[in-house]
């Protein structure tokens, strides 16, 4: 009121619109704003607390899961031992068995390699006493004929001749016959399959 | 009203550097035991094959001696066998002049009917003897 008896009409009206002067605006601010807090912060306090605690327990959860992919890595390096012992003795193994495969087939082509040359120095001997006999039948020919043009007279031209004759005739007869024999089953084909 | 959000602030901010740091850690040493579980294997690995790769080539080594031995052995058998032959020819083809000429004689007989007096001498048999081929 005193305040009101200081100032003028015009600025009674101008000091009723300022705000700043206005303590009853300024409770009635104070007040929405205390009702506004009361009315949403509990429930975000809430909500926040909420995510906080599940971020807590998902630190936790991961937390564990990492001690025990920690437990099971420390159960699997020491199980790599027996596994890298395991390796190494199954190379061992296979290692013996591949050696002996080579060596059985080491002892197969051996005796085969035996087995070819056997077979070659057979042939060899094959070869060389067909070779001889080649000779000493060839020789005997080449010999003949010139044993032949020192003793062959008028007599043993004649009679040479007429032997070589009767060879003749006699291959050619039997060639004759074979014929007669191959026309006359000719024919039996035929009647056959006229028949 | 604003303390206890404070406080759980804190405790989240604590709670999650012990979990955070225990994560990492466990992290790391789990990284450090695969890796050496890695190299053990990896070296097991590693000496299983130079094991089977020794054992192989040794193995092949015996045998590659052993072949070539037994070709070795083969080829001077054979080398032997043909100077035996040719050394044997000489003395095979010495052994047939007698033969060759009975064998020439009996040729000629069945031919003319008669034995006749032969005009090839020893000599002669074992010239054609050794030159025919």
């Amino acid at each position: 009121m005193f305040l009101f008896a200081e100032v003028g009409h015009e600025n009674i009206v101008a000091a009723l619109l300022d705000f700043r002067s206005n303590l009853l605006n300024w409770i009635l601010l104070i007040g929405l704003l205390i009702w506004a807090i009361k009315k949403y912060l509990p429930s975000f306090i809430a909500q926040r607390q909420q995510s906080i605690n599940n971020e807590l327990e998902l630190a936790i959860k991961t937390r564990k899961e990492a001690e025990l992919a920690l437990a099971g890595q420390k159960e699997k390096i020491e199980k790599a031992e027996q596994e890298a012992e395991q390796i190494v003795l199954e190379a061992k193994q296979a290692a013996a068995r591949m050696s002996e495969d080579l060596k059985q087939q080491t002892e197969t082509d051996i005796a085969e390699l035996r087995k070819k040359f056997e077979m070659a120095a057979h042939n060899e001997k094959q070869a060389a006493i067909l070779e001889m006999r080649s000779i000493v039948a060839k020789a005997a020919i080449k010999l003949t004929e010139e044993n032949l043009r020192s003793n062959l007279t008028e007599n043993n031209k004649t009679k040479i001749a007429h032997e070589f004759m009767g060879e003749l005739s006699k291959i050619g007869s039997s060639s004759m016959n074979d014929e007669s024999v191959n026309s006359r089953n000719d024919h039996d084909h035929q009647k056959v399959a006229n028949a | 009203m604003l303390q206890p959000i404070g406080i759980a602030l804190d405790k989240r901010a604590a709670g999650l550097k012990v979990n955070l740091d225990a994560a990492k850690a466990h992290m790391q040493e789990t990284e450090k035991i695969l890796a050496d579980y890695q190299a053990k294997l990896h070296a097991s690995r590693h000496q299983a094959q130079t094991i089977i790769h020794d054992a192989m080539t040794d193995a092949q080594k015996v045998r590659d001696e052993k072949l070539k031995g037994i070709q070795v052995e083969g080829r001077e058998k054979l080398d032997g066998l043909q100077t035996e032959l040719d050394a044997g020819r000489k003395t095979l083809v010495e052994s047939l002049i007698h033969p060759e000429l009975e064998l020439v004689r009996n040729i000629l007989d069945k031919l003319l009917g008669e034995t006749p007096a032969l005009v090839t001498n020893e000599e002669r048999v074992l010239q054609v003897l050794e030159n025919t081929r």
